[in-house]
């Protein structure tokens, strides 16, 4: 993964897509995380590739390059939500998610993915996405979501309450 | 890694439907030289222009000074319901105060901007404003459940932020507590929301409200205020905050007084390297009553504001004086209170 960010680095696009399939996978988890519908999960993810594209020869660290453009992507995110939030545009939190809810009923014993981005809302969802699934420490996800590490663990743990009642939940049943 | 951590861990793990068109973006979004193209021109005409920019920093500087004044007017929302008592009274109150979506400067909060999001939401009231769909192309509605009995006194914005200073009422309010809805006009939308609790004790008199004062206000300038001020010189909540000075004779006033069980009023300022805390006293009626502003210098989504009463032991010797103060917070003694203004004199 070095060598292809370092010629990456040097401007090769074949590199970069190679790079960017590697981490498919979870970039497409990270921006479910913000939106339900897939427009917008192409648009967010699109717009982060060229950005991240343009701007990589400018990163120093390649240790870091998951880090950097899991935070273009988050803001990417972000903008989008806030674009179609002002425009009134339906939005994920608004959607009752019928199919999930489907789902609950079908898969009555499990957690599963869309059901846990049923139960939580996003912070919880992005935050959770990031410790468990990156495996970020509760600081490197404040420094990505510039917020403070007190707030990162507290909703880190009352999702995990959340979470934990559910499954409680399910298996009383 | 315990068993609701593996739970959670293989949650996220698992494989997932991805759609077809996802790996098309993936796999094609550098294919379209014209974007990237146009960014390289961008480049060289920013560039070009770069010197030209200088120039308007001026203009611009000027525009943004007008465009703060103008956002920083009052700005009073509408307030048709003054008593939004939710129905969580009924029922378990802390899923109430859960169910609101944000918690900014330790106050429940959420802001409403959608149609869909205020049906769902209307449910949870006994009154709150009516709104409708149109409505909502001009207006959203914030809903925040503050510590004291408040009213939103003025609303302003800057370029990321939407301030909401909330101004208490001293008039009994009928039930123990009650939420603030306000419909506002969406033009104050912005991504950042900070609720100024502003920090106000009655009877408290002597000093300039912490609101007011003025932005540089500097340790010099609380000192010759008649202020207690102290600092923390190292990071941590267990170091002693070290006296930079007492007001001796303010604050021998303040202790007269209050023996002789006189009305008083004394402000301490304590420095940290985060925080300010700004702790008004005022002793009444053999209570010493409290207000602690805490601003944070680092997020002032984290500033916040509290109010205590109870007693205070104030202890002297030749070089010390120690303060104290002992709140039983819902049947905990708060101790944070105890160390920061608790003086180390050495």
């Amino acid at each position: 993964m070095n060598t292809l960010i370092e010629t990456a680095k040097n401007g090769d696009k074949e590199a970069f897509t190679k790079l960017i399939i590697l981490i498919k996978t979870d970039l497409y988890k990270i921006a479910r995380m913000r939106f339900k519908c897939d427009d917008d999960i192409n648009e967010a993810v699109q717009e982060t590739i060229i950005e991240a594209f343009k701007s990589i020869n400018k990163l120093r660290n390649i240790e870091y390059f998951k880090t950097w453009i899991i935070k273009i992507l988050i803001n990417n995110c972000n903008k989008i939500y806030k674009q179609n939030r002002k425009n009134n545009l339906v939005d994920y939190e608004n959607v009752v998610e019928i199919d999930n809810r489907n789902n609950i009923e079908n898969k009555i014993n499990d957690l599963d993915f869309y059901i846990l981005i049923d139960i939580l809302n996003y912070e919880e969802r992005i935050i959770i996405t990031l410790y468990y699934l990156e495996e970020f420490t509760t600081k490197e996800i404040s420094k990505i979501l510039n917020k403070p590490e007190g707030t990162i663990k507290s909703k880190l743990s009352r999702a995990k309450v959340k979470i934990k009642k559910y499954i409680g939940g399910v298996n009383n049943e | 890694m315990n068993n609701i951590d593996r739970i959670i861990k293989d949650t996220l793990n698992e494989d997932i439907n991805i759609p077809k068109d996802f790996d098309n973006i993936i796999l094609h979004s550098l294919d379209n030289d014209k974007i990237l193209n146009e960014h390289i021109n961008l480049k060289r005409i920013l560039q070009l222009v770069a010197t030209m920019i200088i120039v308007f920093i001026g203009i611009g500087s000027y525009a943004y000074y007008s465009y703060e004044k103008i956002n920083k007017e009052k700005y009073i929302p509408e307030q048709q319901v003054s008593e939004a008592i939710p129905y969580y009274h009924k029922e378990n109150d802390m899923e109430y105060i859960d169910s609101l979506e944000d918690y900014i400067n330790a106050t429940p909060c959420e802001l409403i901007v959608t149609y869909e999001k205020y049906l769902e939401v209307k449910n949870k009231y006994g009154n709150i404003i009516e709104m409708t769909e149109e409505d909502f192309e001009d207006y959203m509605i914030f809903i925040v459940l503050p510590n004291k009995y408040s009213e939103v006194s003025n609303i302003y914005t800057n370029d990321d932020t939407m301030y909401v200073e909330l101004k208490q009422i001293t008039e009994k309010s009928t039930t123990t507590e009650r939420c603030i809805i306000s419909k506002i006009d969406k033009n104050l939308y912005r991504e950042k929301i900070v609720i100024r609790n502003i920090p106000e004790l009655e009877g408290f008199s002597g000093y300039t409200p912490i609101f007011d004062l003025a932005e540089d206000y500097s340790k010099e300038d609380a000192i010759e205020d008649g202020c207690i001020v102290s600092e923390q010189i190292s990071k941590g909540d267990r170091n002693p905050f070290h006296l930079i000075s007492n007001n001796e004779s303010k604050l021998e006033e303040f202790i007269k007084k209050t023996e002789n069980g006189e009305e008083a009023s004394l402000r301490v300022i304590n420095y940290s390297k985060d925080i300010i805390y700004y702790i008004d006293i005022y002793f009444s009626n053999d209570i010493y009553n409290l207000c602690v502003y805490e601003e944070n210098l680092i997020d002032e989504q984290l500033s916040r504001t509290a109010y205590y009463s109870g007693n205070m032991i104030i202890k002297r010797s030749n070089n010390d004086i120690n303060l104290y103060a002992l709140y039983d917070y819902k049947y905990n003694v708060h101790n944070w209170i105890i160390n920061i203004i608790e003086f180390d004199c050495e």
